[in-house]
């Protein structure tokens, strides 16, 4: 009985070892490696944004009071993220099709309220729960206007529109939401796009 | 179709395209499903890469609007070339603006096939607004060489393959080719002419020279047994003819012994027979200076049967027709009887007898004829070769490898014998030395015969001798000897089956024989013989013993007695003048009112099995011993004419001495565990007299009284009751009302019984017979 138990006990050792050397090995990765792919969508996505936002043909039905177009950056917890994207895609984009354009990080929270201002279109500044991604895939069909995330997965998830990237990138947009959100898309641009049925 | 597939040619082309099919089908489907799209979408990427740098430079021209480096741009594509054809790499470039002006560029490329297509939008790099899009065509040329020249090359593997397979299909025949010249070879050729096989002109693989010189050496093997065979036929031949010759000549010899015994019998028949009645007759009338002479004759005659007895004996053995009969003898029995018939001779010779064995010594399994024979053999010897002096018997059981057995061992102090003496002692014919046989007689045989008999059964004689001090002989027999065929009784004597439990009491007259004559008074026996003085002698010897003797001298006669008389007992000769004592026999066996009476075949020679399977009671040899006559025609009357008693009695050993009791007595007796059983019994045949114990498991002995009361027909047969209880008097009254006689169980003695039965048996004789004569008065005076 006794050498047993020690071939128990040195298997249950072994078992111990190998999962502390993995939690090691995952601890020690760089974490950045998910985050700079994501960043590196993001920054692509940004040029792409205000052309997609471009090609909305109720544009003009989406402009501000003071006919501007307001793009809002939601997000949840990185303000400073979201100011610094809003802030790229102003400084770069004064007009989209001669109209003033207005980009202003706003939580996420804040946006989803009744008596919120309705944006020309929203940009995910970063990656949402699904709850919350949820909730704002809501808000844009009810509102009828375009979610651009540059996340993988967030097209599928429903998405307005977002990035298929293989040898080239593509506009990447989820039938059923441009469907149910009312939006359309010049026909030219949509048949160069990716669609997700 | 399985004739193809045995084929050592086929089976390998087999294997090889079936591996063949497997990688090819492999190989397709890894071609159709990963290699056929991966080119593809590499191709399709290399458009994509190639229209990617392209547009944001001709969207910058159309920002500006100039439309010249659109087209310089355009231009500079459709230059661009694939190093491996050197062929464009675009078929076509087209630019459409959202105004509605097209700039389009093509190459003139005859191409069979659809290109790859790679679109991209034109942005307003101000606005953000839609300006159109750029359409290239990517040629798809390099991607179909691609495609054609892997298919190609797995075409030109599966022909390699084919080809291969066929080549090896052919080596391989090529290889076996010799196997099948020497398969046709073997199939040709003539066994009785066969030599080596010849060796084909071209070079044979070393496995197949191995064949052909295997096949060689078989031929020459073949060649050496078929001499060898014929060597042993002839040999086999010659001793089939000597065995024949010789079987011939043992024939002549068993016809010739058969024959002179025959011939030596008939005569010794009339001197024995007459010499003893002459001596009856001589101290009758008082002669008895004539006595002396008539011994020497009847002497003369017992002696000279004695050495023919011995003769056939030996010649049985040699011929291995001797059969055994085996049977459980009691040894303590067997040995007192052998001892009595021994001691007159030794008295004769002042010996002394002593028997050293246990009382208890049990019993063996043997024929008790051929174990008393050899015996006697012994014994005689022992007294026979010592004067003044001892001769003991010893017998005792020991062990031998788990194996039990009995030793006889007789140590005389005789004469002995020397060395050269005890190597031929068994010899027949070879006694000490010829002075010895002219000093003490015999004919030589005895020991053969003695040892041949041990041998028979399993045992052996042996022997230790001293000159001048004495012998010692032990024969050794296992208590077990195994069965060589079904045990039947040995009639050699004309005896019934012998229960050695009556050894010893047989020579005894006592009150039983009066009984039994008492029985045998009107008992009829008819002599079938064509020999007058062989049936007058016969006649005269059992008329004394009280029996009614007619006689037939031919087998006609015979017949006819036997229809009108239908006696107790008929004596038949074998060789009868006018047909033979088998015809009588068959016939008698055959009519129905026949059958029961027992027919003793008398014959000169031995033809036992055959009186036994025709259905011959007991079988005598001629000349008749007056003795065994006598006791057979009792032993046949006794059993045409016996009473049954039933015992009922759950003890078994008490069974088997009740048994024993009424069967010497000449009763027949069935037996019965309990009530129950009983009742069966006497269900299935009514007996004489029951002898019933009253304590028994199943059904008592009071509850089997009350049923035998419920049957008209049972209660009239008488009961003895057997008890060991205590009875007290209403129970004794209420048993007296049923039983004729209460005996208490422990103390009643053989004769006890005995008298009981004789007396309850016999006044249910006298009681029948009285009323029978009541009813014959009845009837006569009605």
């Amino acid at each position: 009985m006794q050498p047993v138990k020690k071939l128990r006990t040195l298997a249950q050792c072994s078992i111990k070892t190998f999962m502390a050397a993995i939690f090691i090995l995952v601890s020690m990765m760089p974490p950045g490696l998910a985050n700079e792919a994501s960043d590196r969508r993001v920054q692509i996505s940004l040029p792409l944004f205000p052309r997609i936002v471009a090609v909305d043909k109720k544009f003009q039905e989406k402009l501000t009071e003071d006919n501007k177009a307001r793009l809002v950056f939601v997000y949840d917890r990185d303000k400073s993220k979201a100011n610094e994207l809003a802030k790229t895609v102003g400084s770069t984009n004064k007009n989209i099709v001669n109209v003033r354009v207005d980009t202003v990080p706003v939580p996420l929270v804040e946006q989803l309220r009744a008596n919120s201002q309705t944006p020309t279109a929203i940009f995910v500044a970063e990656p949402l729960g699904e709850a919350d991604f949820k909730e704002l895939v809501l808000y844009s069909i009810n509102k009828g206007i375009i979610v651009f995330s540059p996340y993988s997965g967030d097209v599928e998830r429903g998405a307005t529109v977002g990035l298929a990237i293989t040898s080239r990138v593509f506009p990447y947009f989820n039938n059923s939401t441009l469907e149910a959100s009312g939006v359309e898309i010049n026909p030219i641009l949509l048949d160069m796009s990716k669609r997700y049925e | 179709m399985n004739k193809f597939f045995n084929q050592i040619t086929n089976k390998v082309t087999v294997f090889l395209v079936g591996i063949m099919v497997f990688v090819m089908a492999a190989i397709s489907t890894h071609w159709v499903y990963i290699m056929v799209p991966v080119i593809k979408s590499g191709e399709q990427t290399k458009a994509d890469l190639l229209v990617t740098p392209y547009t944001r430079l001709i969207e910058q021209s159309v920002n500006n609007d100039n439309i010249d480096q659109v087209e310089e741009i355009l231009n500079h594509v459709l230059l661009l070339k694939d190093s491996k054809l050197n062929q464009p790499m675009v078929v076509n470039i087209k630019v459409s603006l959202i105004t509605g002006k097209v700039i389009e560029r093509a190459n003139q490329i005859n191409s069979r096939y659809e290109p790859f297509v790679a679109e991209t939008p034109i942005f307003d790099s101000l606005t953000s607004a839609l300006l159109g899009k750029i359409h290239l065509e990517y040629n798809s040329e390099l991607y179909h060489h691609l495609i054609n020249d892997a298919e190609q090359r797995l075409y030109v593997a599966l022909i390699a393959v084919i080809i291969l397979i066929l080549v090896v299909q052919w080596k391989i025949s090529l290889l076996l080719k010799p196997l099948n010249i020497l398969a046709h070879y073997l199939e040709s050729v003539d066994l009785n002419k066969a030599a080596a096989v010849p060796h084909p002109k071209k070079k044979m693989a070393m496995e197949i020279t191995q064949v052909w010189q295997a096949v060689n050496q078989l031929f020459s093997r073949l060649q050496l047994r078929d001499e060898q065979l014929k060597l042993e036929h002839d040999a086999a031949q010659n001793a089939l003819k000597q065995k024949l010759e010789a079987e011939s000549a043992n024939k002549a010899k068993s016809q010739f012994l058969a024959n002179m015994s025959h011939e030596l019998r008939t005569p010794l028949n009339a001197i024995i027979g007459y010499s003893e009645m002459l001596k009856e007759e001589v101290v009758n009338n008082s002669h008895p200076n004539l006595t002396s002479d008539l011994n020497k004759i009847y002497t003369a005659g017992k002696n000279l049967l004695a050495l023919i007895n011995d003769v056939l004996d030996l010649s049985k053995i040699e011929a291995g027709k001797m059969q055994l009969y085996l049977e459980d003898v009691k040894v303590n029995l067997l040995v007192d009887e052998v001892v009595s018939i021994i001691k007159p001779l030794a008295n004769k010779n002042n010996n002394k007898i002593v028997l050293d064995f246990d009382e208890g010594i049990g019993t063996i399994r043997v024929d008790i004829m051929k174990l008393r024979q050899s015996l006697l053999n012994l014994l005689s010897n022992a007294v026979k070769f010592t004067t003044g002096g001892k001769v003991a018997l010893q017998v005792y059981r020991e062990f031998i490898n788990d194996e039990e057995w009995i030793r006889f061992v007789v140590k005389d102090s005789g004469i002995g014998l020397s060395e050269t003496q005890v190597e031929n002692l068994f010899n027949a014919f070879s006694q000490a030395d010829m002075s010895t046989t002219r000093r003490y007689g015999g004919t030589g045989l005895g020991l053969t015969i003695s040892q041949k008999f041990c041998r028979l059964m399993g045992g052996e004689i042996t022997v230790e001798s001293e000159l001048g001090k004495g012998s010692v002989f032990t024969i050794s027999l296992p208590v077990h000897i195994k069965e060589p065929m079904e045990t039947k009784p040995d009639m050699e004597s004309g005896m019934l089956p012998l229960d050695s439990t009556k050894l010893g009491r047989m020579s005894k007259p006592d009150r039983r024989e009066i009984r039994r004559e008492r029985r045998r008074k009107t008992s009829t026996v008819l002599i079938v013989d064509d020999d007058p003085m062989a049936c007058e002698l016969q006649q005269r010897h059992l008329s004394k013993q009280s029996y009614d003797v007619l006689c037939a001298e031919s087998g006609e006669e015979g017949i006819r007695q036997i229809n009108e008389l239908v006696p107790d007992v008929i004596l038949l000769d074998v060789m009868l003048s006018d047909m033979s004592g088998w015809q009588v026999l068959t016939y008698v066996k055959s009519q129905p009112h026949l059958v029961h009476i027992p027919v003793v075949m008398l014959t000169m020679i031995n033809e036992k099995s055959t009186a036994y399977s025709l259905g011959a009671t007991a079988y005598l040899s001629k000349p008749i011993d007056r003795e065994e006559l006598t006791s057979t025609v009792n032993k046949c009357v006794r059993k045409a004419g016996q009473e049954t008693i039933l015992v009922i009695d759950d003890d078994a050993d008490a069974r088997k001495l009740a048994r024993l009791i009424l069967e010497n007595d000449g009763y027949s007796v069935i037996e019965a565990e309990n009530g129950y059983l009983g009742l069966m019994r006497v269900a299935e045949r009514i007996p004489s007299v029951i002898l019933l114990d009253l304590l028994m498991p199943n059904m008592n002995g009071q509850e089997f009284l009350n049923e035998l009361e419920l049957n008209e027909r049972w209660q009239g047969i008488p009961v003895i009751a057997l008890t060991a209880m205590e009875l007290d008097e209403i129970e004794r009254q209420r048993l007296e009302k049923r039983v004729s006689m209460v005996i208490q169980k422990g103390a009643y003695s053989i004769d006890q019984v005995l008298n009981a039965v004789r007396e309850i048996s016999g006044k249910k004789q006298q009681q029948e017979t009285q009323n029978v004569n009541f009813t014959d008065d009845n009837s006569r005076d009605g």
